[in-house]
């Protein structure tokens, strides 16, 4: 606990994700607390409550997020957070509007921001008025 | 350092993952306030003793 500063919890933890011990940390200490078996140790603000035997878990995003959807590209992995009311554009669509948006950023013409927004809008008309469809869950 | 979220018991924690030597090393040095879902977890490839 040299140079540490707050009060902690030292929680030691086992390779079966066990908590073996549970530690005060004193500030500025020159002791040393020493354990064995130890695979993880948790330092936390004093008075946790966490107590031997408890046990330790990782949670991924979804699980502590349920309300949020994800965007996944087609290995799996996240692409982006979705949390409801935005609005997804097709990959050609999404191709044409960054083409006029880079071309816009380049030129800082008018005509060229008001082709990229009249593109927009297009799209976004489209959308609207494109029937909402659902897929099966297998 | 990469931020994980853990549970201890019934504790949910957001905690920084100190994996290499160095991190081990610095720890929570020098932190004066730390929020009380947040924390530190070291890890460590194979079971040893370790002291703090």
């Amino acid at each position: 606990m040299k140079d540490t500063e707050i009060p902690l919890d030292i929680i030691f933890i086992n390779e079966e994700l066990e908590v073996i011990s549970v530690k005060e940390g004193i500030p500025e200490s020159k002791e040393f607390i020493t354990e064995e078996n130890v695979n993880f140790v948790l330092e936390v603000n004093k008075n946790s409550g966490i107590k031997v035997g408890d046990d330790l878990e990782f949670i991924s995003d979804s699980e502590v997020r349920p309300d949020i959807m994800l965007v996944l590209d087609p290995s799996g992995n996240p692409q982006m957070e979705l949390e409801g009311e935005e609005r997804i554009f097709s990959r050609p669509h999404t191709k044409t509007l960054i083409k006029f948006a880079k071309k816009a950023s380049v030129s800082k013409k008018d005509s060229d921001y008001k082709n990229l927004g009249k593109r927009l809008f297009k799209f976004l008309k489209i959308q609207s008025e494109t029937e909402t469809e659902y897929v099966e869950k297998k | 350092m990469e931020e994980i979220k853990i549970k201890v018991g019934s504790k949910r924690y957001k905690v920084k993952a100190a994996e290499t030597e160095e991190q081990h090393s610095k720890g929570l040095q020098g932190i004066s306030e730390l929020p009380k879902d947040e924390g530190m977890l070291f890890l460590f490839n194979e079971p040893d003793e370790i002291s703090f």
